[in-house]
């Protein structure tokens, strides 16, 4: 939280740490002086009081007993007021004491006082009337000596026993109100010595706050402008070669210039040898049409080829069912031989001639048997060379067939060649066309690119600045970091 | 194709010369005359007939007309020329125990005006052989009726007796022929 807290709310929260902590001790020095100053007031207002009135007791006392002499010697009158008067100012004196006696000793005293005092006014008032009456001096001096005067001493040495009581109150009360001075004072100088210490603590740990703060930005800024002064070092190096590039480019684009124009001058030769070559693809077409009609004259002589070795075909197979019957007469005529034979030996000598004959037949038949199966056999030969020459024919039809495809598809590519060829001159021409926007545009191009190699070069000089106050930058970070350091170390 | 007809020009030229050939020689003669023989095969083996012992041969074109009988050699019936003829198998009264194939051929043997047809299904040819060249023996490879070899091309063949097969059939009563 401490970091998102800015220096000035930082500051104010450590002067307001210390106002309190003054606050704080001045509220406890003021508490203490009150305590002195209670005990003070106490020890002036009431012990110094009682011991005073201890005293005017004394005084009333005194003058009572005088007053009783006085009367006792004179026998006037205004002694008698003068007792009264005495007396008065000991009751008045014993009054004003009595809210201001707070012990029980004390009150007990002044218990013993007031009836002392009560004992003796009784003994006053039977001198006073003896003093009045005819009684002798000389019994009123017994009557003093044994009863007035030890009554009047009981009650000095009572009202001193107080007054020395109070006394030793009143030195207490000082010894007491001392100590509490004393105490206040040590506290004063207990809670200043500790606000000191807080206010020494606060600003410890605030300065390193605030220094490893600042000293962190400080390192940013440092790395910062470290990184800036990279980045600014290698814009410099780029612009030095991005003005280098566009030297290159200028050169690049002036010899692209030149290609332009000579791609121009190619399109136009490209147009001319375009024009020819549809010329030629032309002639090649009425070529290939008349190679076209000769295929296909191949192709009639060579349907009525396999047409021909059908027929010699079907004439074989006639020719087989010809040999088939010459075949089955031979049989035939080989079983009529042999029952010829039958009856020739049966007729006995008279059939040798005959079965000679019909062995002759036989054989022959025989022999036309066999020829048969020769003849078949090469009827089967016959058959087989025309299967052959059929297919082979058909596969010439076909090959005729797949030419004359081929011859249709070189005319077809003739014609897409013409047209193709056509196409070319347009788009040759379109080249020569673009060929020379191109080099209007390059001409533009190069304008603009010379344009950018003044700004390059100014980017140059700009980055050349920012390199420099880059670099002021770093140190200015140097100095600040030093700076803290040194702070910091002092702090430390 | 060229070897082959000039192979049948050769065949045409050999015939034309056999056939002037049987004019120009002389007939053979009666006691060095050969005896005509017919080659057959019956279920595989080599066989032969002497075609002084039979009467005509013919292919069996027509129909033969089983008919129910206590002799299991006897096929059918068959008309030739007229006459209603008995056929016999010739392997079933050789002895074999099936015939394969169908019987194509006839040889008909007994009298001629009442004969007894014995079919088979291979018809070699006919050849000629010496009366010397045919040896009697009492019973060949253990077949009824074939009561001598002969010799023919380096293969040996059973003759079969047809007069013995005609004699057995009439003693089993099964030959008469009927008009």
């Amino acid at each position: 939280m401490g970091q998102r807290l800015t220096f000035g709310v930082k500051l104010a929260i450590g002067f307001a740490t210390t106002a309190i902590l003054v606050m704080v001790m001045a509220g406890i020095a003021v508490y203490a002086l009150n305590r002195v100053v209670e005990s003070k007031d106490h020890v002036i207002t009431v012990n110094a009081q009682n011991l005073t009135d201890a005293a005017k007791l004394q005084t009333a006392a005194a003058r009572k007993a005088a007053a009783v002499r006085g009367y006792v010697l004179s026998g006037d009158t205004k002694f008698l007021e003068q007792q009264n008067e005495a007396r008065q100012l000991f009751f008045r004196t014993l009054e004003h004491m009595k809210p201001n006696v707070f012990t029980p000793e004390g009150k007990a005293m002044i218990r013993d006082v007031q009836e002392i005092e009560a004992q003796h006014q009784v003994l006053v008032e039977d001198v006073n009337v003896m003093r009045g009456g005819n009684t002798p001096n000389a019994e009123i001096v017994r009557y003093m000596q044994s009863k007035v005067i030890p009554t009047i001493e009981r009650l000095y040495a009572r009202v001193d026993e107080f007054a020395a009581w109070e006394e030793k109150l009143l030195n207490d009360g000082q010894k007491a109100s001392s100590e509490a001075a004393a105490a206040a004072t040590r506290l004063v100088l207990v809670m200043a010595g500790l606000v000191v210490v807080l206010a020494v603590l606060l600003a410890v740990a605030f300065a390193k706050l605030l220094s490893r703060q600042i000293g962190s930005a400080v390192q940013d800024i440092s790395s910062s402008s470290a990184e800036l002064q990279t980045t600014a070092t290698q814009q410099a190096t780029g612009a030095r070669e991005q003005a280098t590039a566009m030297s290159e480019i200028t050169t690049t684009i002036n010899e692209l210039l030149a290609t332009s124009r000579q791609i121009a001058e190619s399109a136009q030769r490209v147009a001319g040898i375009t024009l020819e070559t549809a010329n030629a693809a032309a002639a090649g077409d009425m070529t290939v049409q008349r190679a076209h009609d000769s295929v296909a004259g191949i192709k009639k002589q060579v349907d009525l080829i396999v047409n021909h070795m059908l027929d010699l075909g079907r004439k074989s197979q006639q020719i087989g069912g010809i040999v088939d019957i010459i075949n089955e007469l031979a049989e035939q005529t080989n079983i009529l031989a042999i029952n010829a034979t039958i009856e020739a030996a049966g007729a006995g000598d008279n059939g040798r001639r005959f079965a000679v004959v019909a062995d002759e037949i036989r054989k022959l038949a025989d022999r036309v048997g066999g020829s048969t199966k020769d003849i078949r056999s090469l009827i089967e030969e016959i058959r087989a060379a025309v299967n052959s020459t059929v297919m082979a024919t058909e596969g010439g039809t076909k090959a005729v067939d797949a030419g004359t495809r081929a011859f249709s598809d070189v005319t077809n590519s003739l014609n897409q060649i013409t047209l193709m060829l056509g196409a070319t001159a347009d788009a040759v021409r379109e080249i020569e066309l673009s060929t020379k926007q191109q080099t209007t545009a390059v001409e533009q191009v190069n304008g603009a690119v010379t344009n950018v190699a003044q700004v390059s070069k100014e980017a140059e000089a700009s980055t050349t600045q920012a390199l420099r106050t880059a670099s002021q930058l770093a140190s200015l970070s140097r100095d600040l970091s030093q700076l803290i350091r040194s702070q910091a170390n002092g702090a430390r | 194709m060229n070897t082959t007809v000039s192979k049948l020009e050769g065949r045409v030229e050999e015939m034309r010369r056999l056939f002037d050939e049987s004019f120009a020689l002389a007939l053979p003669d009666q006691v060095t005359a050969p005896e005509p023989m017919l080659a057959i095969t019956l279920e595989g083996e080599r066989f032969a007939l002497r075609m002084l012992e039979i009467v005509g041969l013919a292919l069996s074109k027509e129909k033969i007309v089983p008919v129910p009988s206590r002799v299991p050699e006897l096929l059918g019936l068959t008309g030739i020329r007229g006459v209603v003829v008995p056929v016999f198998s010739l392997a079933r009264l050789l002895g074999f125990d099936s015939e394969s194939g169908s019987a194509l051929w006839l040889v008909f043997c007994g009298e001629r005006q009442s004969p007894i047809a014995l079919a088979f299904a291979g018809m070699e040819k006919q050849f000629e052989v010496a009366s010397s060249e045919i040896f009697t023996r009492e019973e060949v490879s253990g077949h009824r009726y074939v009561n001598a070899t002969v010799c023919e091309d380096t293969a040996l063949r059973g003759v079969i007796s047809i007069p013995s097969l005609v004699e057995y059939i009439k003693a089993r009563g099964a030959g008469k022929p009927r008009k």
